[in-house]
C-alpha cells in the first residue's frame, strides 16, 4: 500500500485532522532538528526551535506551497526563517515553549558526552561559517548539509534556481579562501562539497 | 598545522520524547488560530495611477466593511504593527479590548502596565486583532477595518454556544492544564452537540471527529471551534 503523501496529509489537516499533522511531524521531525542542530550548535537550542517550526509551520498553513508532494522543502523554509528570527520566534512562542516537554537525564544520559563533542565541532564550524553572508549560509547548510538539489533548495527559500547556484558557488569559493587562510580543513561529510542535483 | 572541522552526525530524539514532542504540539494546534493569513507584501512597479486609484478605492471598501469571521479567539498585538508580538487569547464573548486589557496586566504583554488606548480591528483573515492606539485610526493605518458593532451580538451568541458544549463535554485540557471532569464518548457526544448547534441556531454548522481514533486510552470527546469554517471538531482526549 502506497505511503499517503505530504500534500494529501497538508490537506487533511488544514481541514482540522491533527492527526495528519502528526504523521508529518513523524516524517520531518528528525530531518527539521538535525537541521536547526547544525544551524545553532546547540542540540537543546534545536530541540525548541524544531518545536517552534512546527507551531509555525501550523500558523502559516495557507500560505504552504506543495510541489512534487513534498513539504520538506517549505518545512526548511521556515526553520531558516524561524532561525533568522529566533529572538522573535521564541517570544512569540513563549507561552507553548513552557509547556514544551523537555529531555529527562535518562534521555541521553548515554551520549552526554557525545553530545558535547557535537556542540564543540558544530560551533568552530559555524565560527568560520558567520564569516559568510547570511543569504549563502543559508544555502549551504540546504544543499549541502541538508543535500536538498538547487530546485528545492530554491523552493524553501523563494529564491529562483539560478540565485541557488550563484550563492552556492560564491560560498563555496569564499569558504575555500577561509579556511586555506585559517589552516582549517574539512573532514566528512564535505561541508563544501555540492551535491548532485535531482 | 591543520585544524578538522567535522560536521557531527544526524541525531535522533529519544523515540518516547518524540512521541511526547508530537503529543504536546497536537495539543497547541488547537491553541492556535489555524486559518490565520500572513498580509502578503505586494510590491507593484510602474502601475499606471488609475489602476493604483482603483485597487485602492475597492481595498478601502472591503476594509471597512469586514466582518470578523473568527470568533473563537483574539490576537493581542504589543504593538500597532501586524509583524509584532501576538498573544492569542480565548474569546468569551466580553469586549476584545477588554480581553486584551486584562492580557496586558497579566504581564503576557509589556511590563504589566496597559497602554492608554487599546483598538480593535479585523484582521484580513477576519480574525479580531487588538492594537495599542498608534493615533488618531490604528485600523485605518494598518489597512483594516475597525471592528463593527455587530460583533458585540456574535460574540455573545457564540460564546453561548461554545459555554452550552463545554458545560456537557468539559474544558480541553490546555497545556498544563486538566479537562473537566466529563468524559463523553464521540458516540453520545456527536448528536449532543448537533442538538446544541441546532438549539442554539448554529443550524448551518457541522460537527465531526478530528484528531485520531477515540480508543480505551483516549476516550473522551474534547470539542474545538472553528467559526471561520464553522464546524466544532471532537478530538479524542484523555479521561
Amino acid at each position: 500500500m502506497s505511503e499517503t503523501t505530504d500534500a494529501a496529509l497538508w490537506a487533511r489537516a488544514a481541514a482540522g485532522e491533527t492527526a495528519a499533522f502528526g504523521t508529518l511531524f513523524d516524517r520531518h521531525a528528525r530531518t527539521v532538528y538535525n537541521y536547526c542542530f547544525r544551524r545553532t550548535g546547540n542540540w537543546s537550542q534545536a530541540e525548541e526551535l524544531a518545536a517552534i517550526v512546527f507551531l509555525e509551520a501550523w500558523r502559516r498553513h495557507a500560505d504552504l506551497r506543495i510541489v512534487r508532494d513534498d513539504a520538506l522543502p517549505w518545512l526548511l523554509g521556515v526553520a531558516t526563517n524561524v532561525l533568522r528570527n529566533s529572538r522573535r520566534s521564541q517570544r512569540r512562542y513563549r507561552a507553548a515553549l513552557a509547556r514544551l516537554p523537555r529531555e529527562r537525564g535518562e534521555d541521553f544520559a548515554n551520549d552526554v558526552d557525545e553530545r558535547l563533542d557535537d556542540e564543540r565541532q558544530m560551533r568552530a564550524v559555524l565560527r568560520v561559517l558567520d564569516k559568510l553572508p547570511r543569504a549563502d549560509q543559508d544555502v549551504l547548510a540546504l544543499c549541502v548539509w541538508e543535500e536538498l538539489s538547487y530546485e528545492r533548495a530554491a523552493l524553501a527559500l523563494d529564491v529562483p534556481v539560478g540565485t541557488v547556484r550563484s550563492r552556492l558557488s560564491r560560498a563555496r569559493a569564499r569558504l575555500r579562501e577561509l579556511t586555506e587562510t585559517c589552516g582549517h580543513e574539512w573532514d566528512e561529510p564535505v561541508p563544501i562539497e555540492e551535491t548532485r542535483t535531482t | 598545522m591543520t585544524h578538522e572541522l567535522r560536521i557531527p552526525a544526524r541525531r535522533d530524539l529519544p523515540a518516547d520524547l518524540l512521541e511526547r514532542q508530537k503529543d504536546y504540539l497536537l495539543d497547541e494546534l488547537l491553541l492556535l488560530p489555524g486559518r490565520e493569513r500572513r498580509r502578503r507584501r505586494l510590491v507593484l512597479v510602474l502601475v499606471p495611477a488609475v489602476i493604483a486609484l482603483l485597487a485602492a478605492t475597492a481595498f478601502t471598501t472591503y476594509a471597512l466593511t469586514r466582518e470578523p469571521t473568527h470568533l473563537e479567539s483574539i490576537g493581542c498585538y504589543d504593538r500597532a504593527d501586524l509583524r509584532s508580538n501576538t498573544a492569542i487569547v480565548n474569546a468569551d464573548g466580553r469586549n476584545p479590548i477588554a480581553i486584551c486589557a486584562a492580557v496586558w496586566q497579566q504581564g503576557a504583554l509589556g511590563n504589566g502596565s496597559v497602554p492608554e488606548r487599546l483598538d480593535a480591528c479585523v484582521l484580513e483573515s477576519g480574525a479580531i486583532g487588538v492594537f495599542p492606539s498608534s493615533g488618531a485610526d490604528t485600523c485605518g493605518t494598518l489597512g483594516l477595518a475597525p471592528l463593527p458593532a455587530s460583533y458585540a451580538s456574535a460574540a455573545r451568541r457564540f460564546a453561548a454556544l461554545r459555554d452550552a458544549i463545554v458545560s456537557k463535554l468539559g474544558e480541553p485540557a490546555s497545556g498544563s492544564s486538566r479537562r473537566g471532569p466529563q468524559c463523553v464518548h464521540e458516540t453520545a457526544a456527536l448528536p449532543l452537540v448537533r442538538r446544541l448547534l441546532d438549539s442554539h441556531g448554529y443550524s448551518d454548522w457541522q460537527v465531526r471527529t478530528a484528531g485520531g481514533s477515540f480508543t480505551a486510552e483516549r476516550p473522551c470527546a474534547e470539542p474545538s471551534f472553528d467559526t471561520a469554517g464553522k464546524v466544532v471538531l471532537l478530538t479524542p482526549g484523555l479521561p
